[in-house]
């Protein structure tokens, strides 16, 4: 089976990335405008403050720029990015001492919609389904976790989610479906 | 507020100028020959290769599948596999513990079809190529963890294992050749113990030299 980043189709973004890392200095602003968007939505959802999720998003691609050399040819710029992101997401909420959620107790209590008000012990009870749901993200192989995270945490269509990724939309679902089996049969077990 | 940043962003890449790909090749090719001619220097300062009392044959066929473990130690615990995001968690895993185990397998399988060569020497129970092994391969393991430096975006963790078993590995083929002992627990401790060390170094150093983190160059 493919690889989440190893991939037939290349993006635009790919092909900028691999002429960047050749020595094409005018290259790194397409990578840039190809990706960045996508960075920005990640990091706006996950980031305190829009000046934090603005300074990782110049960070992540710093990262990228200074990595050019180690581009591995035929590989994907976009999951890389990801990661780096990721990674400098929970650094920087590691010195907040607050973990990244990618889950919110909103989006898992059921009475606690928008502006509803919900009892301490519903509220508990969301609070350790979150921390829950959030633990085992932590410890889902990567591209389980991406694809889940771009289709139920960024409200991404199957369609998005895998052109941004550079693979096919199949790959897409089976990564997601993969992910909510996982979540499902752990969290069921703890039932 | 999005062209300001991008500006920002590019600004800032063009006034930290990165090598590009041939530049970076010959970057890494220089460290790991630094490593490697390290290893070189230590264990010729040692001796060198010592080849009784065992058979030349003996000698070149665990020299042999030495060598072939490292390779394979090298490009699973140390090469990305074709992916910016590494190899995956099983795999490292498997490599790190995998590897010792396979040069230790095919050292005493081949020993063991000379008579005597399996012998335990009560003189030598394996703390003289313990501290050769790790003399010889620190320098390797340097190596191979500052071409990884800040680098490293997933499972920094067991990336650093990997490159120290890999690392552990390499010294484990060229220590093969002085060392004429294949009793099992000598093994142990003298040529399985420095690699699985070298892997944990790795994994215990890897949040702070492997992993991307803020403020830190890659």
């Amino acid at each position: 089976m493919a690889r989440l980043d190893q991939i037939a189709a290349r993006t635009p973004a790919d092909d900028a990335m691999e002429r960047y890392a050749r020595g094409d200095d005018a290259a790194f602003a397409v990578v840039y405008d190809e990706i960045a968007p996508y960075l920005r939505r990640y990091l706006a959802r996950r980031s305190a403050t829009d000046e934090l999720s603005q300074d990782l998003l110049q960070e992540t691609m710093l990262h990228i720029h200074r990595g050019r050399g180690s581009f591995i040819a035929g590989s994907a710029v976009l999951p890389w990015s990801y990661a780096i992101a990721r990674r400098l997401l929970c650094d920087a909420h590691r010195h907040h001492q607050r973990r990244p959620m990618m889950v919110e107790v909103e989006d898992v209590c059921e009475t606690c919609d928008a502006g509803g008000i919900a009892s301490p012990e519903a509220m508990m009870v969301a609070r350790e389904l979150c921390d829950d749901v959030n633990r085992l993200l932590d410890e889902m192989p990567e591209s389980q976790r991406i694809a889940f995270e771009l289709l139920r945490v960024d409200g991404a269509s199957t369609q998005e989610a895998a052109g941004r990724l550079g693979t096919s939309v199949t790959a897409v679902k089976l990564r997601a479906h993969r992910a909510y089996e996982a979540l499902r049969r752990n969290l069921r077990g703890d039932a | 507020m999005n062209d300001e940043l991008r500006a920002r962003v590019l600004e800032a890449a063009a006034a930290e100028p990165a090598p590009d790909r041939a530049a970076t090749r010959r970057r890494e090719f220089l460290i790991l020959a630094a490593g490697v001619l390290w290893a070189l220097g230590v264990f010729w300062s040692a001796g060198g290769a010592r080849l009784g009392p065992r058979p030349d044959a003996l000698v070149l066929a665990t020299f042999a599948g030495a060598v072939g473990v490292a390779l394979i130690a090298f490009a699973l615990g140390y090469a990305r596999g074709g992916s910016m995001l590494g190899r995956r968690g099983l795999v490292l895993r498997w490599t790190v513990f995998g590897a010792p185990l396979a040069y230790m397998g095919w050292k005493i399988l081949w020993s063991s079809t000379y008579d005597g060569m399996t012998e335990e020497w009560p003189d030598r129970p394996g703390f003289r190529c313990l501290g050769l092994s790790l003399r010889v391969g620190v320098g390797v393991f340097a190596a191979m963890m500052l071409l990884r430096r800040g680098r490293v975006a997933v499972r920094h963790v067991e990336q650093g294992a990997g490159i120290g078993v890999a690392a552990g590995m390499i010294t484990a083929s060229l220590v093969d050749l002085w060392c004429p002992v294949s009793h099992p627990e000598h093994l142990l401790i003298g040529h399985v113990l420095p690699a699985l060390l070298f892997a944990a170094a790795g994994a215990l150093l890897s949040r702070w030299v492997l992993a991307v983190r803020r403020g830190k160059r890659g």
